[in-house]
């Protein structure tokens, strides 16, 4: 339902209207006046909703609006007159066995500070060694971001002191990165208004991760397991304009480092963390307003609702003209409470004091090695899209089944084994997933394989058994695998479509219904869904549908 | 973040072009400082500034007070007035440096150009004596307790 906020200046009243609800002015008579219903989107003076010609002149006489905004529920505020310019900064970890410059295992989930070695703990002496690995994955997300990799890149040292950085200073790369110059194309999905948007990528570097504090009451604790972690943080250009776009975006990249096989892109286990950059400034405005962080969001749909509270927050400010507290800084999102709230205002910005890092040295591909990584890399997500879209699957089908590696390597087996392609869909799209939800697993834990569901299909469209069996037998399957062609002769599930078994069965039904036959010859001609389900029942479930559906109705109309 | 910092400013290189020399092919990648990172119109994060007229071309000069913060370092005022002059005068003689001619060289990153080797395979070893790295006081059970220190760092 449509909600109409409007600002009233000269009282100094904000108020939210509802739709009918009648809206009292302080110091007006008892009589309040009534607001007809409110289209949705639109932006229309409220004065203008008044029903009586006097109520309009009174209202116009006292009160000025001075804005007024449709805002849809479900969906951000749509501002008319501003414009939300959005930045996402993600920083990933690499799937290495090892940390960037040693030897300690950069496994998740272990004991604290039981993956420490002198060199990630920063002890004086230690020097850093590149893993190539690291060097790998990272030319292969500059690849798939289609980004210029440069040929030489260096690290370098940003400086600052903080528990979780034993060296205190964080090896990254600072003015020459090893990718730069990228974009990536994201599929809207039709509820959120479809299309497709190009995201421009700033940049994509090598970092290492800093050890993971956590916050007691009077201290902290530090574990170092994770310090000398691997990252490649990508930072995209200031090119989404919503919350949803910015969710989608980093939805993508999540799907591309998983399709490579770059990162677990897990945002719950913090191998993906997303930062987000907002501002917003009046339509037709060249230049850009004050930029807020938003950190501490766990999930898309997080860093949707904080990018929508946000923008509500700085548009708020500006148009209670407080536009001046919108400040240059970093904010927490609070799930709990569904706002972002501010840490401590820094003065003025970090200075970290950059340099070459000494100790490592250049980065240097050869244009074999980079040709090498972009002939085996794993197929990207956009290029599946458009491989399912050739089929003639529709957008949001695609969108499902390209979602995730797994379920798009099952659908591509099943089609391998030569099932049609929308039969194949479908399987997957309603049942499969929604089995797999319910039991909460994905589909690598079951037994159910492409080749099995390839072979059920093709007993359903060559009519051996009906769909409606066809789902009965699903849940075998998926528990226990094997052929399905077996399970069905091993249960006695073979269609009936044979005419005389068909008429035998119906003949029964009928002669054991002679009440239900009456009520049929007078005029209750509904009763053919009793006789064909009395039907269907009789046989088990077996008997072919379509069949008994057309024989039915030529023994009633016979009677007749 | 991506950085918006400013580097302690020395002397400006402008102009430099860029020049990759020969990388070894079919090495894969290297650690041979074989390349010269600069290109045309990028400043590199060490990188000289000229100074303005009235001064001898130097730097400038530092801000103690702010440097000391950065450093963690406890400065007194005393200290601060007495060492500002002799700062100066060290960083204006590094000045000097700016009357060189450097267009046409690549900044000096590192002190040797032997590097061969510096990459490893991601092979994982355990680290045997972890307890001798760790501290025996200021523990919580496997971690190691800090102080509470909040909004100053990054990431």
């Amino acid at each position: 339902m449509a909600t109409l906020k409007v600002a009233l200046s000269s009282c100094g009243m904000k108020s939210c209207l509802d739709k009918g609800s009648p809206l009292r002015f302080p110091g007006s008579s008892d009589r309040p006046l009534n607001f007809g219903g409110l289209s949705r989107n639109s932006a229309i003076s409220p004065c203008l909703l008044l029903r009586s010609r006097s109520a309009r002149a009174i209202f116009r006489d006292r009160y000025t609006v001075v804005k007024c905004v449709a805002a849809e529920t479900a969906e951000s505020v749509s501002e008319t007159s501003f414009e939300t310019i959005i930045g996402l900064e993600v920083h990933c970890q690499l799937n290495t066995a090892t940390k960037a410059f040693c030897n300690c295992t950069s496994e998740y989930g272990a004991t604290p500070n039981t993956h420490i070695c002198p060199v990630c703990m920063g002890h004086p002496g230690t020097l850093p060694v590149l893993n190539k690995e690291v060097v790998r994955l990272s030319t292969m997300m500059g690849l798939a971001l289609n980004c210029d990799v440069a040929r030489v890149s260096k690290f370098d040292r940003k400086q600052y002191f903080y528990p979780d950085l034993p060296k205190g200073y964080q090896v990254s790369q600072y003015d020459i990165p090893i990718a730069e110059h990228g974009h990536i194309t994201v599929e809207m999905a039709p509820e959120f208004g479809g299309g497709k948007r190009t995201i421009g990528i700033t940049r994509a570097h090598m970092e290492e991760d800093a050890g993971k504090l956590s916050h007691e009451d009077a201290c902290s604790l530090v574990d170092y397991n994770r310090a000398g972690v691997p990252l490649l943080e990508i930072v995209s250009e200031p090119d989404m304009r919503t919350g949803r776009e910015a969710a989608e975006y980093a939805a993508e990249i999540r799907r591309i480092v998983r399709f490579l096989g770059v990162s677990n892109g897990n945002m719950s286990e913090g191998s993906m963390r997303c930062d987000v950059n907002v501002s917003v400034r009046p339509f037709g405005q060249e230049e850009f307003g004050t930029k807020v962080e938003i950190k501490n969001m766990n999930s898309f749909s997080a860093i949707a609702r904080a990018i929508d509270y946000e923008v509500q927050r700085q548009t708020g400010l500006i148009n209670a003209g407080q536009g001046d507290e919108i400040m240059l800084e970093t904010r927490l999102w609070n799930e709990g409470s569904l706002k972002t709230e501010s840490m401590r205002k820094k003065e003025g910005l970090a200075d970290y004091r950059y340099f070459p890092e000494p100790d490592l040295g250049p980065v240097c591909l050869d244009e074999e090695y980079v040709e090498k990584i972009r002939m085996e890399m794993a197929t990207l997500p956009s290029q599946k899209r458009e491989t399912y879209e050739a089929l003639g699957l529709s957008i949001p089908d695609v969108l499902v089944l390209a979602d995730d590696l797994d379920i798009s390597s099952f659908f591509d087996e099943v089609l391998a084994a030569g099932a049609d392609v929308k039969q194949a869909a479908n399987w997957i799209k309603g049942d499969i997933l929604g089995y797999l939800k319910a039991e909460k697993k994905n589909i690598g834990e079951v037994k159910l394989t492409g080749a099995m569901l390839a072979e059920l299909i093709a007993l359903i469209v060559d009519g051996t058994i009906s769909g409606k069996i066809g789902k009965e037998l699903l849940p075998t399957l998926m528990e226990e695998g094997g052929s399905p062609k077996a399970l069905v002769e091993s249960k006695g599930l073979v269609q009936i479509s044979d005419t005389s078994e068909l008429e035998a069965i119906i003949d029964e039904t009928i002669s054991s219904n002679p009440k239900q036959v009456e009520q049929y010859l007078g005029g209750k001609t509904k009763l053919k869904g009793f006789f064909v389900g009395a039907v269907m029942k009789g046989s088990g479930g077996r008997a072919n549908p379509k069949m008994v559906q057309d024989l039915v109705q030529q023994k009633l109309d016979a009677l007749a | 973040m991506t950085s918006n910092a400013m580097t302690v400013k020395l002397v400006s290189m402008s102009g430099t072009r860029p020049q990759l020399s020969g990388y070894q092919s079919g090495r894969g990648f290297s650690q041979r400082p074989c390349i010269r990172v600069s290109r045309p119109g990028r400043q590199s994060s060490v990188h000289f500034l000229t100074r303005a007229e009235g001064k001898a071309s130097g730097i400038d000069p530092p801000d103690i007070r702010k440097l000391a913060e950065m450093a963690r370092l406890e400065v007194t005022d005393e200290e601060i007035s007495d060492w500002t002059p002799k700062l100066e005068k060290i960083t204006e003689w590094f000045g000097a440096l700016s009357d060189a001619d450097v267009a046409d060289v690549e900044p000096a990153l590192r002190g040797s150009d032997a590097s061969e080797g510096t990459t490893r395979a991601d092979v994982s070893q355990t680290f045997a004596e972890r307890n001798s790295i760790l501290p025996s006081e200021h523990r919580n059970g496997e971690f190691v307790v800090v102080p509470k220190v909040l909004n100053e760092g990054e990431q």
